[in-house]
């Protein structure tokens, strides 16, 4: 079987839909209230030395993954541990993901089926489109990022009326502290998530684009999440917003042109879909492909039920209710998150470059 | 797995084909008979009981000895044509004396070649098998006594209907041509627009017993050589006895054949297929009928066209904007009034809501057993209406329109919104006739979809569409280009088509060998061979 492989714009186009994601809906750094955007571009910059590592570890090892990376800067034992960990990272946050989509639902529109079904009618169309394979996914992510980002420049203009940029000051009324507690939660959810495509990017048709494919990202992700957040702050209100479980859903229900266009908080659903199947799909590839390359299996494609339905279980049962979920979100998954954001990738890149250097030195 | 579906078609197939071949009747060549009386003996042997073969025999001048048999089928030969320039010739008083001077047994072939027929094409034939094969397919064969070899005549003229205006495809704009079933009468009428020696009809037989004539059109230097020889590779595969119709070559080569989805187009028109040979597609035309298949085949050629590149820019552009509504509307506007009514009343305006629940008031059934039914309705009516002998037309339109629709809503089994809404949905479908069976299929599951999670069950289903639509490919090229992969110039002519003078360059996924090939440089023999 061929190894599949994807363009520099499909793998950006999923990056971008990967960190878009939950954070369209779910929002971020909800502590800097008012605050947001400085908080997201200053969470954008902390993010840039950590891509920097990142690509600097696709691009020193082309056509490989963190996997094999790992098991061969830091030898067998502790490069296999560290992939088990990348692992769990991975498909914890499929989970996660796919909880927070059951939750959208069943707060919103399916309030009386039980949370399981929506989930697991969701994991098995993630499982078929894992099956599928990365290369269809880029195709599908590049073809529905039009559809995401067209309908979030409708929005755009509809919800003009209703913005009140007033809601936006004062800037830093609350002092900076916040702000900056929230550009790290920022970091953390979602552009630290990225460390994912580190287990995918090893299809990339040339693996010194991988700069490419993580800063395109970042920048458009970035302006994007930033402006979703200002608008949501100048439709809403940073009062009503901290009540609010999902901010963009009601800053689009606001939307009532003519009383002819209305209720357009249904579309939000299809773009939340949208980015949430690349979301899920990429964390169930990852996780796979891990699997797969620490105990030696032919396909990863074999595993993918059994671990999909794993991720179904383990989504069930993380959270108990919509407010733990939410606690969650913004009180313990920066610090959860933040070793395998920032430390394990600091180490293997430590590793990466010590033995680049022996090589190269051995070479001369 | 459909890999493995391939494997076990063929093996069904191959195991078939052995048995044909052991019942064809002679599968090895074989040398042609030197004397008259034994090729006389081993033709009627062959055709025996077939009552349609006539064997004519003729001496050549005053040599008794020497015997020509002409052998044709009848019906398929043009009879005129043999005896104007075969029987008369060689009776012909003055042909005698020329005869009587020269001939002799060495040189009679070259003879009759060169001084004496008078037919336009005459080819030498050794092998007996292949000339009776000739036979079969409606040419002469003139078989000389004391030589092994063989005259074939081609004298093939049989009833066929004439070019007419194709059925199926109808247009405002443009030629009334239509294919026929001939396909020497198509390849004619291809020939006929584009006129270069680099468009290449490659001809080949398939099907081991009706021996169907195919033929492969593109044209050199801008198809891609890959995907030609792709094409020439798979329907080299097809091993069947009868081939009746190019959907049969059509299931046998297509990438997906368990897809809804057809990765295969077809036309009957003439400018058409030339259009998308241009584009660099490969025409495969089949003998004995109309529908030629185009390959590769795009998700959005259903929303293309012939008309659209003869109207001006607006008008096509406009009429591209309302096909891809319709495809919307007829895939997804049932599921969402299913949707609507069972999940999510709230989100309808309430005006509206008041007018759906005034107009559903009495009525027994569910938004969706109501839709499905009124859905199946429709469709046996559409299969009706395509299946009814002609004069008994009015009877269903009668039956359809009245009964069906105004009694029903009168008798209070359905509500006034559903009939409009499956009429919408039915007329929207003919607006995309090349996909409309995957669109009654689509329809049907997606109102399922949306009577069991509400909007949630229709993304979901969307979502296993799409990503499926993406993971096909059609002979190489991904299905849904150019959106996805993205082509800036391949979106010039999708949802909208941009002025002609601005189409430039040729898809890109099409002539892959040489992406920036404009629509200007091809003309010349030369540059490209």
């Amino acid at each position: 079987m061929s190894k599949e492989v994807i363009s520099d714009k499909q793998a950006a186009t999923l990056v971008t839909v990967f960190l878009i994601g939950s954070t369209l809906i779910l929002g971020t750094a909800a502590q800097a209230e008012n605050d947001m955007w400085i908080s997201i571009i200053l969470g954008v910059i902390i993010t840039i030395p950590i891509y920097l590592i990142y690509s600097r570890i696709l691009s020193l090892f082309p056509e490989k993954d963190i996997f094999e990376i790992s098991e061969q800067v830091l030898g067998k034992l502790m490069g296999k541990a560290m992939g088990l960990l990348h692992i769990w990272f991975a498909f914890h946050l499929g989970a996660l993901v796919l909880r927070n989509y059951g939750e959208f639902i069943n707060v919103l529109a399916l309030t009386a089926t039980p949370i399981i079904m929506p989930m697991a009618m969701f994991i098995f169309i993630c499982i078929w489109g894992v099956k599928l394979g990365i290369e269809v996914l880029g195709r599908w992510a590049e073809l529905f990022a039009l559809v995401l980002f067209g309908l979030l420049i409708i929005f755009a203009f509809l919800v003009i009326p209703e913005m009140k940029l007033e809601n936006i000051i004062p800037v830093l009324y609350n002092g900076i502290a916040p702000v900056i507690d929230g550009a790290f939660s920022a970091f953390a959810f979602p552009f630290g998530e990225a460390v994912v495509f580190l287990s995918v990017f090893g299809s990339l048709k040339n693996s010194k684009s991988a700069y490419k494919v993580y800063f395109s990202g970042l920048l458009i992700s970035g302006v994007t999440i930033m402006y979703v957040l200002i608008r949501n702050v100048a439709v809403l209100g940073s009062n009503q917003l901290k009540l609010l479980y999902f901010p963009s859903y009601a800053a689009i229900a606001r939307i009532d042109i003519g009383t002819f266009l209305q209720r357009l908080e249904i579309v939000v659903a299809i773009i939340f879909l949208i980015a949430v199947f690349i979301k899920i799909c990429i964390c169930l590839l990852a996780a796979c492909i891990g699997i797969t390359k620490i105990f030696k299996l032919k396909d990863y494609r074999k595993i993918v039920t059994p671990i999909g339905l794993l991720m179904l279980n383990l989504s069930y049962l993380v959270y108990d209710s919509t407010m733990e979920m939410f606690d969650w979100v913004t009180n313990f998954w920066l610090y959860y998150a933040f070793p395998f954001q920032v430390i394990l990738p600091i180490i293997i890149w430590i590793a990466c470059e010590w033995q680049s250097r022996k090589t190269k030195t051995k070479m001369s | 797995m459909y890999k493995f579906f391939r494997f076990i078609n063929d093996m069904i197939l191959s195991s078939k084909n052995n048995k044909a071949d052991i019942s064809n009747h002679n599968p090895f060549s074989k040398k042609i008979p030197v004397s008259s009386s034994a090729i006389r003996e081993l033709l009627r042997e062959t055709f025996i009981d077939c009552s349609d073969i006539v064997l004519r025999e003729l001496a050549l001048g005053e040599r008794p000895e020497t015997k020509i048999i002409l052998a044709y089928i009848d019906g398929l030969a043009s009879k005129q044509l043999l005896t104007d320039n075969i029987i008369t010739p060689i009776l012909n008083e003055r042909n005698t004396e020329i005869l009587k001077r020269d001939c002799s047994d060495h040189n009679i072939i070259e003879m009759l070649k060169k001084n004496i027929l008078t037919t336009c094409e005459l080819e030498d034939i050794e092998d007996f098998n292949s000339s009776i094969d000739s036979i079969l397919s409606g040419d002469a064969i003139l078989y000389i006594d004391g030589q092994n070899i063989a005259l074939k005549v081609c004298s093939k003229g049989w009833e066929a209907r004439p070019v007419s205006e194709p059925q199926t495809e109808s247009t405002v704009r443009g030629s009334r041509e239509g294919f026929v079933e001939s396909i020497r009468t198509n390849t004619s009428l291809l020939r006929r627009i584009i006129k270069s020696p680099n468009f290449k009809i490659e001809q080949m037989k398939l099907g081991t017993q009706t021996k169907t004539d195919i033929g492969i059109c593109y044209i050199k230097g801008i198809a891609d050589e890959e995907m030609v020889d792709m094409v020439r590779q798979r329907l080299k595969k097809i091993k069947v006895d009868g081939i009746l119709e190019s959907g049969y070559i059509e299931q046998y080569i297509e990438d997906a054949p368990l897809s809804l989805f057809s990765t295969i187009g077809n036309s009957e028109k003439p400018d058409k297929v030339a259009g998308k040979i241009l584009e660099g597609r490969v025409a495969i035309l089949c003998d004995g009928t109309p529908i030629v298949l185009t390959v590769p085949y795009l998700f959005i050629e259903a929303f293309q066209s012939t008309e659209d590149y003869y109207s001006r820019v607006f008008f096509a552009s406009f009429n591209r904007f309302i096909r891809v509504i319709a495809f919307i509307i007829t895939v997804t506007l049932p599921a969402f009034y299913v949707a609507l009514l069972t999940f999510h009343s709230n989100v309808v305006p309430f005006k509206l809501l008041m007018s759906i629940a005034a107009s559903r008031e009495g009525v027994p059934f569910t938004p969706y057993v109501e839709m499905f039914l009124m859905g199946i309705t429709f469709e046996i009516l559409r299969e009706a209406g395509v299946r009814m002998p002609k004069p008994v037309g009015q009877a269903v339109s009668i039956v359809g329109a009245l009964v069906i629709g105004e009694s029903a809503v009168n008798a209070g089994l359905v509500s006034d919104i559903m009939v409009i809404l499956v009429a919408l949905t039915g007329v929207s479908t003919f607006i995309i006739y090349p996909m409309v069976d995957a669109i009654a299929i689509l329809r049907f599951i997606l109102i399922t979809a949306a009577n069991i999670l509400g909007f949630t069950g229709i993304f979901f289903v969307l979502l296993l569409f799409t990503a499926h639509l993406c993971s096909l490919r059609s002979f190489g090229v991904p299905y849904t280009y150019p959106f996805s992969p993205l082509d800036k110039e391949g979106l010039k002519d999708s949802i909208i088509r941009i002025p002609l003078w601005m189409l430039t360059k040729r898809p890109k996924y099409l002539v892959k060998n040489s992406p920036n090939k404009t629509r200007f440089q091809e003309t010349g023999i030369s540059k490209n061979e």
